[in-house]
């Protein structure tokens, strides 16, 4: 009830702090394209909150011998702000329920704030002001190791799989690629995220993100779009001990539904379902499934 | 109105919560179990301990892989079944009719369990794989070895774990009285290689364990 009040607060915080309302989000760029978190079309003074609600599990370890099952719940509050016609300033606060089960039927089951990200993303190129068809952006942040660090009854850390943050701060960067010609568009992204500075005993190592989405929007209000993501991770390193069901290259295939029941509403409902791997060790991920709200103010 | 820097503050000052719920444990004991004494009264038993196994039930898979490397490469080790153990060498000393101590307490995979071992090796950490001594035929004598033996006992019937049956109680009765049976005070002066073997057979012959869950 905590976590719901505080959410409240910083939802109630951002409708207080927008001073202007906006027109609606397709008037002002100039594109009826219906746009999800993340992939907005900027301009100036756009202000986008947005809640996601994310169900998914993971299995590591070998059976018997030291495997751990996850089931995890994230909320996640974004927020992000252009405050010019190629500067979005955004942020992502998440609130994550964890539950680990090992295989000596032992169950760690957490809940608190994740990982806060903050970044800026600088449009660097748009082949025209309005309605744009082409457009490439950088962007750079930080993930902040806001997450708390479980520890067990001796005072010694939970293993990673029961926690909700990386313990780490970690510098983020990438670059993004948005094609607009309705009723299609297209994004393309990759990202890094590198840790700079370790608060535990673990030791996540550096992680690359590729993304490539196309989307179909045959009516005004409803989209439906395909993602492919893949994530590579540097193995885990634990107690100075690299963890052997870390690293390696994970694929997910990520059908998806958008809606926008009124102006400047987007709903969405995806579908993650796990795709290639090449991953060290046993590591595996089950389908996880997302819903999404994004408003414009 | 609530600002910005308030909102913040809340939540960082909102601390996450957790809930555990333990898992199994099995607590591995040992005690003196020597019944009225024979020709051999011990004062002081020493144990080298090298580490303590609860040894998985063999599955269909892992019994007909077994077979299979056994068949196609029979010089293959193919025994590799799952196990929790505890490793840490140490050295447990035991005055005569010690009460019942705990070697460790393992936290096994849920499954059934069809043996209990107890390594016993001369380590750094102890001179002796085995040790005891005591009086025999009025005697001052000492018997040691070090010789790695392993105290294994089949649990019957296996133990499971399951989440009705977290926990396990496995205690092994040494009965140092009888280690010394068929030996003599002079045998054991200058104890030879067949002695020394005679030695670990009663110890492992007279070993038993008892389980309570």
């Amino acid at each position: 009830m905590r976590w719901l009040f505080a959410i409240g607060l910083v939802g109630a915080a951002s409708l207080y702090s927008t001073s202007r309302a906006a027109a609606c989000s397709t008037c002002s760029t100039g594109d009826p394209t219906l746009t999800v978190t993340g992939v907005e079309q900027p301009f100036e003074g756009r202000t986008r909150v947005s809640l996601q609600m994310q169900h998914r599990t993971e299995s590591t370890g070998e059976r018997g011998v030291d495997a751990i099952d996850i089931s995890e719940q994230r909320f996640e509050l974004s927020g992000a702000y252009a405050l010019t016609e190629g500067l979005f300033l955004a942020t992502k606060i998440p609130l994550v329920r964890r539950r680990a089960r090992y295989v000596n039927l032992a169950r760690d089951e957490v809940m608190s704030l994740g990982d806060v990200e903050a970044f800026a993303k600088w449009f660097v190129y748009r082949d025209r002001s309005l309605a744009p068809r082409h457009l490439v952006a950088i962007n750079g942040g930080l993930s902040l190791p806001t997450g708390t660090i479980f520890e067990d009854d001796q005072g010694r850390p939970l293993p990673l799989e029961a926690q909700v943050g990386s313990a780490s701060l970690d510098a983020l960067a990438g670059v993004s690629y948005s094609w607009f010609v309705s009723p299609f568009s297209m994004f393309v992204s990759a990202n890094v995220g590198v840790p700079m500075w370790h608060g535990s005993t673990f030791r996540t190592g550096a992680v690359g993100l590729l993304s490539w989405a196309m989307q179909y929007q045959p009516l005004d209000v409803l989209a439906l779009r395909l993602s492919l993501d893949a994530r590579i991770d540097q193995a885990v390193r634990e107690q100075d001990a690299v963890d052997p069901h870390s690293g390696g290259l994970a694929t997910v295939v990520s059908p998806e539904v958008v809606l926008s029941p009124f102006d400047d509403l987007v709903l969405r409902a995806v579908v993650q379902l796990p795709g290639y791997r090449a991953v060290r060790g046993n590591h595996s991920e089950g389908v996880s499934v997302l819903f999404g709200a994004a408003y414009d103010l | 109105m609530i600002s910005e820097r308030a909102a913040l503050i809340v939540l960082i000052g909102l601390a996450g919560c957790v809930d555990r719920v333990d898992g199994t444990w099995a607590r591995i004991n040992v005690v003196d179990g020597s019944d009225a004494p024979g020709a051999f009264v011990h004062d002081e038993v020493r144990l080298g301990i090298e580490n303590v196994e609860l040894v998985a039930c063999p599955t269909m898979t892992a019994r007909a892989s077994e077979w299979l490397g056994d068949a196609l490469l029979p010089s293959a080790y193919a025994h590799s079944w799952d196990r929790s153990v505890a490793v840490g060498a140490r050295e447990e000393s035991m005055p005569a009719g010690a009460p019942e101590r705990t070697l460790t307490v393992l936290s096994p995979a849920a499954g059934r369990y069809c043996s209990v071992r107890i390594g016993l090796a001369a380590t750094q950490r102890a001179a002796a794989s085995i040790a005891v001594s005591g009086e025999l035929e009025g005697a001052r004598i000492e018997v040691s070895t070090d010789l790695h033996l392993d105290l294994e006992s089949a649990l019957e019937p296996p133990i499971e774990f399951d989440v009705d049956a977290l926990d396990a109680e496995i205690t092994f009765v040494v009965r140092p009285s009888r280690w010394l049976d068929g030996l003599t005070a002079e045998a054991l002066a200058d104890p030879d290689e067949a002695a020394e073997f005679a030695f670990v057979r009663n110890v492992a012959a007279s070993t038993t364990i008892a389980v309570r869950r």
